[in-house]
Parts: structure tokens; sequence; C-alpha cells
């Protein structure tokens, strides 16, 4: 079956990914392309030779699609999840999924939980699923640290995402921004219940947090249970640095680069020397095309088997959850 | 009959042996160039000779008692040196046979160019071409010392101490198995205990002297061959189809093949660095609604490229590749299957078994 899929949002992140990856599925076709706005989506859909649906029929044009994107800033999603839901559409959100608790749970009660799933499209990466492999099977124990770094000194921005600077459009910082891909990675092949925050430091400008670094202890069961995993993290725009989740085990440390195309590094715990690399096998993707197609494959499967993907969105309450209480924290030292 | 193995110590030629080995009424003899050779098969109760069968006079002493010499050999090392040892090893095993005695060659279906991956031209190979002139050496030594002699080209050859059978098994083992056509193409597979049958009725006279293709009988297709052993492996069979079917690809013919190299030529020189460019350069002065086209197709065809990448699930064996040969077959053979399920495929390995000492070489055998 073909998939009828509607893209709400013509940004930088529609045009350069997703539509020319679900022009170029055979399990999908793009219905229409909706932004609020019209010149900008019907230029767009022109480009990709796609229909183009004025913003004011959006609501008749839902009911033509078996899913639609929802790319567009997280503070003016609700109304459209809420006319989603209504008419029984299935939706992939782009990330961040929420801002809060509150804002999940009201998105995730709109719809069953294979109809809606979060682009947390790194889980879908071969060195996701080789560190999951290897967590899984325990080669090296319990890890007992993950540190991530990652970030750039910002030097150009490449496309106008100027709704970053909009605090109405729920544009966040950092954190929310890019940090919670790489947290996500790691709450995702960690599975941890609950977290507790030992320091944190953000640096803000304005309201947007530029670089936020801190230290969180992940336990495995709820209401801090079990022998918590301590985690140490640094995004940042304002310093170069190396990208890496890097976790560390009694014996050895494992570390991988946030790109689609890392490979996974096995070290000696206190080694100086090149680490040994894996080969990429795990099944997974190595670029962002391939991330996104898997991506929409997991959504247009679990839509024709009723079974909730890996993106689904109800699996982002932990990451959710985490950044939510990372700003509040923030707030209060603030 | 007592049926003699030149090349005994080969990956064929031990199994062939250890299966004749077994058989009522069949003296097997191996026939290796020395005892480190020869050493897997004494450990497993079989007793062997050892000389240069490329010796005329050693020959006699090896073969001269022989009802059927069944020359497995191929002589390795520097073309020139392996092409005659290879003319010297007929020429003597011919000659030391004795009156009456039957001789076998056993060559490959690599002597036809099209034994090569569909899609792929027809082209010979530097072992067929050998395994050719040693087909028409040994007919010619065989009409010129009065001995009946058929060749017989052997296709992959499978049985339990083969390689392509471990492979096989690995394959059925781990996952699905992806090959063509759902596997209902023809396998060019030959199995070990086909080709002890037809040593045995070749043997017993039931067959004509000639240039045969010695195929498991009836053929068998890759489906029989792959749950043959998913069954005996005790897993189910799971298989999948290429993304790219290589027959598909070798209906293209020539003119489909010289416009997909054609197509790939450009592409790569439009997408070579200076090209491109050159290209970002004046596109510049292009409207806005043509460069965000442009920019969007780019985008396209390479998420087509990406995706194509991902889902590419080649073949899981070369052999799944190549088309089925059209076989002239041997008249008398019984079927494969039915040789399998009476256990005469089954080798008979000793676990810790003592070194078999010499067979005394003829005329003292």
């Amino acid at each position: 079956m073909v998939a009828s899929v509607g893209v709400i949002g013509a940004g930088v992140i529609s045009r350069t990914v997703h539509l020319p990856v679900l022009t170029a599925m055979t399990e999908a076709r793009v219905a229409w392309v909706a932004d609020a706005n019209d010149a900008q989506a019907a230029a767009v859909a022109a480009a990709f030779d796609v229909p183009h649906a004025p913003i004011a029929t959006l609501t008749s044009a839902l009911g033509t699609c078996d899913a639609v994107l929802l790319a567009i800033p997280i503070g003016v999603r609700a109304a459209y999840l809420q006319e989603l839901a209504r008419q029984n559409v299935a939706v992939l959100v782009e990330k961040p999924f929420a801002r809060n608790r509150r804002e999940f749970d009201e998105n995730i009660a709109l719809f069953p939980e294979h109809r809606i799933a979060c682009g947390f499209m790194r889980r879908a990466y071969d060195s996701t699923l080789q560190m999951q492999r290897i967590l899984r099977e325990g080669w090296f124990g319990q890890p007992l640290r993950v540190r991530i770094s990652e970030g750039g000194r910002t030097t150009r921005t490449g496309a106008d995402r100027s709704y970053f600077d909009d605090p109405a459009a729920g544009g966040g910082g950092i954190l929310l921004e890019l940090g919670c891909h790489a947290l996500d990675v790691v709450l995702y092949l960690l599975a941890t219940e609950d977290h507790e925050i030992v320091s944190q430091r953000m640096i803000l400008d304005g309201h947007a947090d530029r670089k936020a670094e801190a230290e969180v202890l992940l336990y495995p069961g709820s209401g801090r249970g079990g022998q918590p995993v301590v985690l140490n993290y640094v995004f940042s725009w304002l310093d170069s640095q190396e990208n890496y989740i890097d976790f560390e085990f009694p014996t050895a440390r494992v570390r991988f680069g946030t790109q689609p195309d890392a490979t996974v590094l096995v070290y000696g715990k206190s080694s100086a020397a090149k680490g040994l690399e894996f080969l990429p096998s795990a099944g997974g993707v190595s670029t962002t095309n391939q991330a996104f197609y898997r991506e929409w494959r997991w959504l247009l499967e679990g839509l024709a088997t009723g079974v909730p993907s890996p993106v689904a969105a109800r699996t982002c309450l932990r990451v959710t959850s985490l950044v939510e209480d990372l700003y509040a924290v923030a707030r209060q030292s603030a | 009959m007592k049926i003699a193995v030149l090349g005994a110590n080969g990956q064929v030629g031990a199994e062939v042996s250890l299966l004749l080995s077994r058989t009522a009424g069949i003296e097997v003899v191996p026939v290796c160039r020395n005892r480190s050779g020869s050493a897997f098969l004494r450990a497993h109760g079989l007793r062997c000779r050892h000389g240069l069968a490329a010796d005329p006079v050693e020959a006699r002493g090896l073969l001269g008692d022989c009802d059927v010499i069944a020359n497995f050999a191929l002589a390795l090392g520097r073309p020139r040196e392996a092409r005659e040892a290879n003319r010297r090893l007929i020429e003597a095993a011919a000659a030391a046979a004795k009156p009456g005695s039957r001789i076998v060659f056993f060559s490959t279906l690599a002597v036809y160019n099209d034994f090569v991956e569909a899609g792929t031209p027809p082209a010979s190979t530097a072992y067929g071409k050998e395994k050719l002139r040693g087909e028409r050496e040994a007919m010619r030594a065989g009409r010129r010392l009065g001995h009946e002699t058929w060749v017989l080209r052997l296709g992959h050859v499978y049985g339990q101490l083969q390689g392509i059978r471990a492979q096989m098994r690995n394959l059925v083992c781990s996952g699905p198995v992806v090959v063509p056509r759902g596997g209902s193409l023809g396998s060019n597979v030959t199995h070990t205990v086909t080709i002890v049958d037809a040593l045995l009725k070749i043997g017993q006279g039931k067959e004509n002297p000639g240039v045969y293709d010695l195929l498991s009988f009836p053929s068998w297709s890759w489906n029989d061959v792959l749950l043959h052993e998913a069954r005996t492996a005790g897993v189910d069979l799971q298989r999948a189809s290429p993304d790219t079917d290589p027959f598909d690809s070798a209906r293209m013919g020539v003119t489909g093949r010289v416009r997909q190299e054609l197509r790939r030529r450009v592409g790569a020189l439009l997408g070579s660095p200076r090209v491109r460019e050159i290209g970002l350069t004046w596109i510049a002065y292009l409207p806005e609604a043509i460069n965000l086209q442009l920019q969007s197709r780019h985008f396209r065809r390479r998420a087509v490229s990406d995706i194509a990448r991902l889902n590419h699930r080649p073949v899981s064996h070369q052999a799944f590749g190549i088309p089925p040969v059209n076989a002239t077959e041997l008249v008398s053979l019984t079927p494969t299957m039915e040789l399998l399920l009476n256990g005469k495929g089954d080798v008979p390995l000793l676990e810790g078994g003592a070194f078999q000492p010499d067979l005394p070489l003829y005329p003292n055998a």
C-alpha cells in the first residue's frame, strides 16, 4: 500500500530532507505541502512537483492523508495536533516533541500510540544499534558513566531559523534544539526510569541557552532505584569541541560520534591509544536521508500493523521530562 | 571392483574416497603423493597408496590393478609447470592402467564460457581452459591406449566435507537467504553421492564413454538445496528476494548495458568537482524558482541513492547468480535424493582413529 502523506511546514527540514525522502519512497506519496507562508509552500511544492494546499484549505486537505508531517515550531503545534486527531490522521512530529510533561501528556492523549511518532532519528543510526547490542549483551558489564559533548562554535546558520529567537514559537536554546537528540539516544539506550540532577550550568543569551552542561544521575528503576549511571554533558554553540557520546564501563570505554556515519570505537579504560573501530554491521543507517527514510518506514509500518514504532512519541517521555527539569533548575538558579 | 582415486587428498577426492570405502563390493584405492596429504584419510580408516602418479614407473604400482581410475587431480603452481604436470599425470595414468580398465577424468562446468554470473559477459577462465585441455588429453590418451574414457564435468560440488555446503549451512542458519526467483532456478549442484553413483555405474558398464555434465539427478533447484540444508540443520528456511534480480539485468542485452554504462559515465562527469563548481557559478544567474527546483532535484536524487543503498540486498551467494546449464547427462543415475535418504551421502568420520598403514603397491598388493 502507498501511504498518502501531507507536509505541514515548508521550512528547511522539510525541504532538505523530508520532501526528498518522501518523494523518493515507493511506500509513500506526498499529497500536498502547506505552510503558514503560502507563497513559500507553493514554491517548495512546485520544486518537488507535488500539490500545494493553501493554509486556508488545510482542514479539508487533511482528510486526504494517511499521515502528516508536522514540521513547524513547537509553540504553534497544538491546534494542528488536535485537528489531526479529530480527523484520525497519523502524525510524525519533528523534535522536540514537547517542552514539558503537561504538553507531552496532552499530545499523547490525542492519538493511539502507534499513530504519533517523533523524529528522534538518531535511534536508527548504525552506531546506536551497535551500542544497543553492546549494552544488551553486556560485553563490558554495566556502564558507570556516560559523557556527551556536542555542538560547535556557531559561525553560520545556513538557514533562517529565526524562530529559535522567538520564545512564543517555543524556540529554545541548545539543550532543546540540539542536546535533546543526544540525550534521547542515551536515555533510549539505557532505558532508565528516573533521574536526579546533581549540577547544571547554562549560559543564557536572553531566554535562550547557548551552552549547557550538567551532571545527572540516571536510575534504572523508578523512585531513584538501583545503581545510577552518571551522565555528564556539554552542549555548546560557543566553543569548538568534539562531538561524541562516550560510555565508560569497568574495563573499557566505548565511544561514537553524533553523525549518522559515525563508527563505534572501543578503548582500554585508561588507554591513550587509538580505539579499535567496529565496522558498521548492525543494520542501521549511515546517512541523514536513510535515517529519515527509516523513521517514515517505521511510522507507516506501524499504521499497517498497529504496533508502535521505535520512534513512537510515547517513548520520548524520558527526554522530555529530563529537559523540562533541567530548564526548571536553570530558571531557579538564574 | 577396485577404484583408484587420483587427487584423493583434495576436497572432492577425499569425500568420494570415504563414500566409496563404505560401498559394498568396492575396494577404494586413494592415491596421494605423500603421507602428509593422505593423513586425513588414513586417520579416518582408509589405507592409501603413495607415490607420483605422473611418473610412468610409479604409476604402474599405484594404478596397475584398478578397474576404474577416477582422476580428480589438478596440479598447482606456475601455469606452464601445472599444465605439464597435468598432462604427464593423464598420460601416465592411462599408460599404467591395466587392459580393460575404465578411466574417468573429472572436469568442471567452468569449461563453458557462460558459466558465469548472469549479466556478466561470457568469458573463459584459466581454470576452465586448463580443464578443457585435460579433457582432450584424457580422451586422446584413452583412445590411443585402448581404455574407455569418460569426462564428467562437475558443477558446485556439494557434500558433507565441501566448502559450499558449509556456506549454505551458515546461510540457512543466519536469517533470510537472498536468492533470485525464490530459488526456483537450477543450481548446477553436484552431490558427492551422485559422483560415487556415476563411478559405480561406469564401473558396472552401464554407461557409454563420452563427455557428460554431472549434476545431481534430477537436477536440484537452489530451493531444493536450501530446503534440504535447512531440514538437516533443523531450522526453518527463510528466503528473500534480491533488490536487483541478476537474471533481469542479464536480459537487458548489450544495448541496455551500453546505455546504463553511458548514463553512469555522464553522471560521474556531471558530479565531478570541477563541473559542479562551474554549474554552481552559472546557476546563480538563473531565477530563484529554478534554483529552488534544481536544488530540490539534487536533494531528491541523493535521497533516492541513499535509500537504494540502504535497501541494497545482494544475493547471498555468488553461485545463486549463475544460470543453470543445459546438461548432457549420464543415463543410469539413481536419484540423488533417494541416495541421500538411504544414508549414502553420510561420510563416515572416525574420532581419534589410528592412522592406517599404507596400501601395498601393485603387483605386491
